[in-house]
């Protein structure tokens, strides 16, 4: 057992539970900060410090077991408002992302971002890898973000890096990256209407039929 | 050929706004045998250092270049960075003296820094014109296939090779009256001109919130370079290049003089791309006659 | 000792009494057309702990370009008594001197960009 203490008050939970399960064991029924349930969404962002020490930790509630002492605080939202780009009238230059985000240039190389990623991105190289004009790199070092915000809320030059990287991560894919020819061909198909009649019948059949249907299905073994 | 291998710390405006500046520097190294070993992780220097006692945080970019610095110059066996850009050289010098200067602050910063290797100040920071003075401006003059005589330069200095005075060390000549530019130009048969705004300020920052601050400061600089009839003004600053720019796309076409980055003259002068604009490397090459040097 | 002097003081780390008003700092600079008053009345304000040398753009006009500091006699480093004077109103909370989403950034380049970032915000 461990006893942790969601929003200041203390609990008695077994140490196997991740926190999202923890917080349910002792009654709470959650209806923010709980999506994927699979370290996916970036909905339960959470931070926390553990007794007698001054460290602050960031990390997925649903990924991370409790430990004894722990002080717990939920975030289910950053603040951030997204700038409009266009991508269409964007090159996919490292310069453009910093037009789009000039506070980047306020980055100090603190790396309270690094600490703070729950999903262990180099999240200040990535940064960093902007300014050193290295778009690849960054969108490299940032295929995992889920954009749960953690490195967002501690920044001190108040960068919000997750839609940084959506930024790049999108520029280098619509200029750089081949685009994926069987995608294309898919998409010409079902833009013709070749699933149209499946999908319908898919849209008809009631609830007991679906069942049926999906009991039958074909499970490689 | 000289055989030397320098750490280099390129500097975010090299990459993403004044690429020639870079190239130029590369294609003279390889003519002078110089290889710019490339700093791993570089972060940004800040630009501006802080001047504040107590603003430690600022200079966490440099020391962090700094520190992969040394870590790769352990691997190749020199302690010697050199530097492009005479802000970054500005920042990353200073805080290396600071740090030098001052074990707390030394100290403090080591402890902040948990994920990288602690930074010893052994590092020496010069700009790329000490490298060149160090190697010796007759080497150049040997190197060089194209004499630049006829030709009239401004060498510009601007402020981040000449201040501030303490701590000591960052002046790149005698802050008062420096030469260097002036050495390098004559070795490779250009004529330097009588510039007493070389070392004045081109506005710095202010090109962003009060433009017209800079307007003011570069018409007298350039024309000043103008009234001794000089060709070309040389940069060793991306923001002087850019305000220089700035000032001279409000002077006439009369009053203007074209600024070009020193490195990309030294380019040229040693037979090597110079990634100059067309219309100025003609202007040039009219001007000394595409004279061949012995 | 007042409030201001030793506010300036801790964070520039120069003594303000050093100045003895010979006005070297004012000849070299070269942005004076622009300020409200010269560098050295400056501190002479900041000497008397006048609170209102916090209100005039003198240190806003400064570009930090150390010419004042090289020529001070007294070796005053007069340029980090000029951020010494901004940081104290930067650090304020919610003082605004640039929105960096509303600065011309389609022309200007990144190092200038970064340089007004790192100088006027916190």
């Amino acid at each position: 057992m461990a006893t942790i203490y969601i929003m200041g008050k203390a609990y008695r939970v077994p140490n196997t539970l991740t926190i999202m399960k923890a917080i349910e064991y002792v009654g709470y029924r959650f209806i923010r900060s709980c999506g994927c349930r699979g370290g996916f969404c970036g909905a339960c962002t959470t931070f926390y410090r553990v007794k007698n020490n001054y460290k602050l930790h960031v990390d997925l509630a649903c990924q991370k077991r409790v430990e004894d002492g722990m002080y717990i605080v939920q975030l289910p939202f950053i603040p951030a408002e997204k700038p409009k780009w266009e991508l269409d009238k964007m090159k996919p230059t490292t310069d453009e992302v910093i037009r789009v985000f000039p506070e980047i240039t306020r980055c100090l190389s603190c790396n309270v971002c690094t600490q703070a990623c729950p999903q262990d991105i180099e999240v200040m190289r990535a940064i960093q890898a902007l300014r050193r004009g290295d778009l690849q790199d960054a969108v490299n070092l940032t295929f995992d973000c889920i954009s749960c915000g953690a490195c967002s809320i501690r920044c001190p030059a108040e960068i919000t890096q997750y839609q940084v990287f959506q930024l790049t991560r999108r520029l280098y894919g619509k200029y750089e990256t081949t685009p994926a020819k069987h995608l294309m061909e898919r998409v010409k198909e079902i833009e013709e209407g070749s699933f149209h009649d499946e999908v319908s019948k898919l849209i008809d059949m009631d609830v007991e039929e679906l069942k049926e249907l999906y009991k039958k299905r074909e499970i490689e073994k | 050929m000289i055989a030397m291998e320098v750490l280099y710390y390129p500097g975010c405006s090299l990459r993403n706004t004044y690429p020639e500046f870079e190239k130029s520097t590369y294609e003279i190294c390889g003519k002078l045998g110089i290889e710019l070993v490339e700093i791993p992780e570089w972060s940004c220097c800040g630009v501006v250092p802080s001047l504040a006692t107590d603003n430690v945080m600022r200079h966490l970019g440099a020391v962090r270049s700094l520190i992969n610095a040394q870590e790769k110059g352990r691997e190749i066996g020199t302690n010697v960075v050199t530097i492009l850009c005479s802000m970054c050289y500005n920042v990353l010098k200073r805080v290396n003296l600071i740090l030098k200067e001052e074990p707390d602050m030394l100290e403090n910063v080591n402890n902040f820094i948990d994920d990288q290797p602690n930074y010893v100040p052994e590092l020496r920071v010069i700009h790329f014109l000490t490298l060149l003075k160090e190697i010796g401006f007759e080497k150049l003059e040997e190197k060089a296939k194209k004499s630049l005589e006829n030709l009239k330069v401004a060498p510009y200095y601007g402020c981040a090779l000449l201040r501030p005075n303490r701590p000591e060390g960052v002046s790149i000549d005698n802050p008062d009256n420096p030469v260097l530019i002036e050495s390098l130009v004559r070795s490779l048969g250009a004529d330097p001109v009588h510039f007493p705004f070389k070392g004045e300020c081109c506005g710095n920052y202010h090109i962003v919130l009060e433009p017209g601050i800079v307007e003011m400061r570069t018409r007298k600089i350039i024309s000043s370079a103008k009234s001794e009839k000089a060709d070309l003004i040389l940069s060793p600053c991306p923001l002087c290049t850019y305000n220089l720019g700035h000032g001279n796309e409000r002077l006439d076409k009369s009053e203007q003089v074209p600024v070009v980055f020193f490195t990309q003259l030294l380019a040229l002068a040693l037979g090597a791309k110079s990634y100059l604009p067309t219309e100025i490397e003609d202007q040039i090459l009219k001007k000394i006659g595409g004279k061949k040097s012995d | 000792m007042s409030e201001i002097v030793e506010r300036v003081m801790e964070i520039s780390g120069q003594n303000l009494y050093s100045c003895y008003q010979c006005g070297n700092c004012s000849a070299g600079c070269m942005f004076t057309d622009e300020m409200d008053i010269l560098p050295h009345q400056v501190i002479a304000l900041a000497q008397n702990g006048d609170k209102s040398v916090l209100d005039i753009n003198t240190p806003w006009i400064c570009a930090s370009c150390f010419i004042c500091s090289v020529r001070c006699p007294r070796g005053l480093d007069v340029t980090t008594i000029m951020e010494a004077l901004r940081e104290i109103k930067i650090r304020e909370r919610n003082f605004i001197k640039i929105d960096l989403r509303k600065v011309d950034i389609e022309k200007l380049p990144q190092i200038a960009i970064t340089a007004a970032a790192q100088k006027f915000t916190w």
